[in-house]
């Protein structure tokens, strides 16, 4: 079937001829129905509902989603808030996606008080042409803690090029709980990838989020976190590599509407030649949300001509006793980095490839998972393997 | 006179994007295993001159020659000067998230040796080093220089220099503003490296970590030249008189 | 389809020069989008063939000019009202009346300029700010100008300071015409189409190679109808070597109806040319300011803006550099208060074509008492723009919590040789700095005021003293207002 959606909302509108406002995602596909994921044993405190009808799932997002109340309707910017009732940050019709794509909804719940130590491993190994959307939503209960990773991969061995998966993930931190989410993505250049996330955070909730994108052709990202509680906490880390020739497009939305809040966002990233990226990142300081600190940076590598790189990084504001910064940096190494490394011996290719490994190793390190880590690197190595330029530095 | 490890022959530059000259017309000749000391008052041009023998991007050359060992090296790339065992210590090393020390330096000796690294070797070279300088373990482990405060850069500075052995250290400024603690570890690494046959160029205009160092020669740089060569005792003359003898 | 368009490769010699132009004119749509028809608003038109002919005859256009007004109304038509901005629905086109002038025409002398209309502008300090610090003035009143001098030593350096009109059939007519609406063509956006089809007034100026003008030029707008649109058109070419500075102030009484501006500013900066284009503007609170600007610079060209908005109740501003000769250099330095009933969208574009160009935005925005501002912008480097640098900054600080400030910047790089930075700021006055000063005898009033100022103190220390003067006092009086 002909899926099209259109994701990603800039949360405010700009100039429509610069492409910003939403990306349209599109493809021919036919789920297969299948689930490929492998969970770890669940431990003492989590239970599961293996399939939640739409009823459900419609009445958990109502129950748990952000309480729809008037929102300050931002004269002349159409609000593309609220419109989903638990929002993410690829929008509503990726929830139309899921239904279209039969997609099975897995409810898990962590009891109150629980902190697991074990983090939560749910690891997908997609064959040659796997066509499967799946969704989680994760409620962590009152003061419980949990580390859940979700990891996207292929077998090494097998050959599998191409296909198209999707994931959607919404969690509900309830008081003072702490929830690491965890999602690393190594498909590969095949792969159509999408991936939705949205989260609450009632009073003094944590929520830390690490994203690694490594692979796929095409991907798509989401996440927005609603701040609802007093001093609760957001920590997104992202680090992505452009790959030749791939698409990434992606939207982040911090929404402050607990007073003390703190939010910090981070995005590093690398992109080769002919890769394209569309980032869109938003503090978003609604009334009320007095001493809310907001911090976000975008950090680009461009190792290759012929790029697309666009970057549309927003500060909303509506309350006045907060604090926001945001800052993008775009280029090569600066000369000030590069002549440090090549006083060290290293000529300028060894550099950069040191810049790219201590990116992803950077958001790699905050992942509480030996195996995916080593991973990680092993597929920083085999960029550098498959290139031109590899000059026996891997360790394949 | 030893055989000279670095020879400067009339040489000229200034700031790559502007025309001005700060140095003019230097003369300069250090021999192998000596300990020179580079003296002069702010502004002189003094870290120009160490950035400009490591070929920092920033300087232009005008005239003249830089030679090491013999070989002239005027043209050659940063990473080359460094292949061939010079070694800048930065007042402001740069910052690398992601990137451990002990990952940097593995690559740095693999470049520079063109061979892949014995870990199990360079893992013992660390420990030792570490031991010798009286540092913590944990230096290697976190990202380069990610966090470090000024003593610790320094400190891990020195570090880097008796990894990568260079044949000659040219160490900028590398005491001011450190705690006596980390001056002792700077000045322990100092004498270690010149024990194992290193040649120093030390650029100060304090002098606490040549206190326990052997000076050989002494230079003073005014206004981008050296007004005067001397021994050893030239540090404590100028301790005590200052540069206003030298200037204008 | 999710594919980013990938720009062609622009030829950037001589021969390419037309068509250089037209990708960019290309390039800049800004309110044309065709594939959502259905969520738009759209207007009545309230305007007529016969109304612009009607225009177009009282002003004895030239043959070449009624025709653009015709395509341009077409073009008016044709084109959508913005979807991504401030709401503009309380401009109702039908109610515009887009010409309406006095019955005096143009004076040389200030003593020949009639009573009332001298009367608004003596309040403005107009002729005051002339003798003192200004090369040339020309101030328009509602659709024409009703005043213009150039002082004798500009005059015999070979600059010409003219309006509009004269320039249209004087001795540079030929020059006007190759050069008018080409930057800023009709089909940019709908209120662009409105101006090509009605523009009245506005001032033609060229300075010759090499000439460097030491006093500003200066323009005086002043909009004083009921309901009435101005729609004044200035082109300013700056020729190789030249350099000028050129300051514009706007204002007017404020009615209940609704006034419309929708001016168009075209600056064309030549080979290592330099030209500063400062304006104060200060509309009523009841204007829609739907202005277009827009500079090109050749090659080592340089353009500086700096801009202060205060007035009007709805603004959609962005000065836009094309930086199409190698080593160019385009600057924005701005200030934007939006009080009470204020929304105001304003920013920048910078779209880099050629190699080693730089672009440098520092933008300031307060708001205030229920006002709306928006910092919008956006950085372009095209594939071809080799070594070029740029950087934004941008400052929001909000004076209470019934305001709104939004910072929407958007960056497309398309090379991987260019260095871009941005950093943004929100935040507000802090209550150890209010404390501080009211611990050494200032008022809190005053002690609030003084940060603001100091704030903007970029924008000012910009302009001319007596604007700065007047910028610190539209600030003390937003501030003072409730």
């Amino acid at each position: 079937m002909h899926i099209e959606k259109r994701v990603n909302h800039l949360p405010v509108l700009t100039w429509n001829r610069l492409d910003f406002n939403e990306a349209v995602f599109s493809a021919d596909v036919d789920f297969d129905g299948k689930q490929y994921i492998k969970e770890t044993a669940l431990p003492e405190g989590i239970t599961q509902t293996a399939e939640l009808s739409r009823e459900a799932f419609a009445a958990w997002c109502r129950a748990h989603g952000c309480v729809a109340r008037q929102e300050a309707v931002v004269a002349g910017k159409f609000p593309m808030y609220a419109q989903e009732t638990f929002q993410t940050g690829m929008g509503a019709e990726t929830d139309e996606l899921l239904a279209e794509a039969g997609a099975k909804i897995r409810l898990y719940e962590v009891a109150e008080g629980v902190k697991l130590a074990q983090p939560l491993r749910f690891e997908s190994i997609y064959p040659q042409g796997a066509a499967t959307v799946d969704a989680v939503l994760l409620h962590a209960k009152k003061g419980s803690e949990v580390t859940l990773i979700q990891y996207f991969t292929t077998d090494a061995n097998g050959d599998a090029e191409q296909g198209f998966v999707g994931t959607s993930t919404r969690v509900y931190l309830e008081e003072g709980a702490k929830v690491h989410l965890v999602k690393v993505q190594m498909l590969p250049k095949g792969f159509v990838f999408f991936d939705d996330m949205g989260a609450k955070t009632e009073k003094n909730a944590e929520l830390t989020y690490t994203q690694l994108e490594l692979g796929a052709a095409k991907a798509y990202l989401g996440a927005c976190v609603d701040q609802t509680g007093e001093q609760s906490v957001l920590r997104a880390d992202l680090g992505y590599v452009g790959m030749p020739g791939s698409f990434l497009d992606f939207n982040y939305v911090d929404t402050f509407r607990g007073k003390k809040t703190q939010g910090v966002m981070r995005f590093n990233g690398v992109l080769f030649e002919n890769a394209q990226k569309v980032s869109r990142e938003t503090l978003d300081f609604r009334q009320y949300c007095t001493d809310a600190d907001g911090d976000e940076e975008e950090d680009i590598l461009v190792l290759g001509d012929d790029i697309v790189n666009k970057a549309n990084p927003m500060i909303l504001g509506e309350e006045e006793k907060v604090s926001g910064r945001h800052a993008v940096t775009i280029g090569k190494l600066s000369p000030e980095m590069l002549f440090y490394m090549q006083s060290r011996g290293m000529d300028e290719m060894t550099a950069q490839e040191l810049m790219v490994r201590a990116r992803i190793q950077e958001v790699a390190n905050r992942i509480p998972d030996e195996e995916i880590r080593r991973a990680a690197g092993f597929y920083v190595d085999r960029i550098f393997c498959d290139r031109e330029n590899c000059h026996g530095m891997c360790r394949i | 006179m030893a055989e000279n490890i670095l020879e400067i022959k009339g040489l000229s530059a200034g700031l790559a994007n502007e025309g001005e000259e700060i140095l003019h017309g230097i003369d300069l000749q250090v021999g192998k295993g000596e300990t020179h000391v580079l003296m002069g008052p702010n502004g002189a041009g003094k870290s120009t001159l160490g950035n400009v023998i490591m070929g920092s991007p920033v300087y232009k050359v005008s005239k003249g020659q830089i030679l090491l060992e013999g070989g002239e090296i005027t043209k050659d790339s940063v990473d080359a000067r460094a292949k061939k065992g010079i070694f800048l210590s930065f007042q402001n090393p740069l910052e690398v998230p992601g990137l451990s020390m002990e990952a940097f330096l593995r690559n740095a000796i693999r470049e520079k040796t063109g061979k892949p690294v014995k870990i199990f070797q360079f893992k013992k070279k660390i420990e030792e080093t570490l031991k010798l300088l009286d540092m913590d373990a944990s230096y290697v482990e976190r990202d380069l220089n990610v966090g470090f405060s000024g003593g610790e850069k320094k400190k891990a500075e020195i570090f880097q220099l008796l990894l990568l052995e260079p044949k000659l250290a040219i160490l900028d400024e590398t005491d001011s503003g450190l705690d006596v603690d980390a001056v002792r570890t700077v000045s322990k690494g100092i004498e270690i490296f010149r024990q194992n046959g290193g040649t120093l160029l030390i650029i100060t205009h304090s002098t606490r970590i040549l206190d326990a160092l052997t000076v050989d020669h002494t230079h003073v740089l005014v206004d981008g030249r050296i007004v005067k060569h001397g021994d050893g005792t030239l540090v404590d003359e100028i301790n005590r008189g200052g540069y206003a003898k030298y200037i204008g | 389809m999710a594919e980013i368009r990938k720009d062609a490769p622009i030829d950037i010699s001589e021969d390419a020069n037309r068509e250089l132009l037209n990708d960019v004119e290309r390039g800049l749509y800004d309110f044309k989008d065709e594939e959502r028809e259905e969520d738009f608003y759209k207007v009545d038109e309230g305007l007529t063939e016969e109304i612009v002919r009607q225009i177009s005859e009282e002003k004895h256009d030239p043959e070449w000019m009624l025709e653009f007004r015709l395509k341009s109304l077409k073009i008016y038509h044709e084109l959508k009202v913005p979807d991504w901005g401030p709401p503009i629905d309380g401009l109702n086109m039908d109610q515009i009346v887009t010409y309406v002038r006095s019955k005096t025409g143009m004076k040389g002398s200030w003593e020949e300029v009639p009573e009332d209309i001298k009367n608004a502008f003596e309040k403005l300090g107009i002729p005051q700010a002339e003798r003192e610090a200004l090369a040339g003035v020309g101030a328009q009143y509602d659709s024409e100008l009703v005043y213009h001098n150039v002082r004798k030593d500009v005059e015999e350096q070979g600059v010409v300071y003219t309006d509009m009109e004269s320039a249209l059939t004087g001795k540079y007519a030929e020059m006007v015409r190759e050069h008018f609406m080409k930057l800023v063509p009709p089909t940019d956006h709908k209120f662009a189409a409105l101006h090509g089809a009605v523009w009245s007034g506005g001032s033609f100026v060229y300075v010759p190679p090499g000439t460097k003008v030491d006093i500003p030029l200066q323009s005086y707008f002043r909009l004083n109808a009921p309901g009435a649109g101005q729609f004044e058109h200035t082109l300013i070419i700056v020729d190789e070597g030249a350099d000028v500075h050129f300051i514009e102030g706007c204002s007017a009484p404020k009615y209940n109806v609704a006034n419309l501006h929708a001016g168009c500013v075209e600056l064309f900066v030549g080979k290592n040319a330099h030209l500063r284009y400062s304006t104060i503007e200060n509309w009523s609170k009841n204007m829609y300011n739907l202005n277009t600007k827009r500079a090109i610079c050749e090659e080592g060209g340089t353009i500086e803006w700096i801009s202060g908005s205060f007035g009007s109740h709805v603004s959609y501003l962005y000065p836009t550099s094309v930086l199409k000769g190698d080593h160019s250099h385009a600057e924005f330095t701005g200030i934007t208060f939006a009080g009470k009933g204020q929304n105001l969208d304003t920013g920048a574009k910078m779209i880099h074509l050629g190699k080693n160009t730089s672009s440098f935005i520092d933008t300031k925005s307060v708001c205030k008492s229920g006002g709306i501002s928006t910092y919008r912008s956006s950085v372009e480097i095209r594939r071809q723009a080799e070594g070029a640098k740029a950087s934004v900054n941008c400052g929001s600080l909000m004076l209470d919590s019934i305001s709104r400030s939004d910072t929407v910047p958007a960056m497309d790089i398309r090379t991987d040789k260019a260095d871009v930075g941005h950093e943004a700021k929100i935040g507000r006055i802090s209550d150890e700095a209010v404390f501080y000063m009211m611990s050494r005898g200032i008022s809190e009033a005053e002690a609030r005021a003084m940060i603001v100022s100091g704030f903007a103190n970029p924008v000012s220390k910009e302009l001319p003293l007596e604007y700065a003067a007047e910028m610190n006092n539209l600030i003390k009086l937003e501030m003072e207002m409730g």
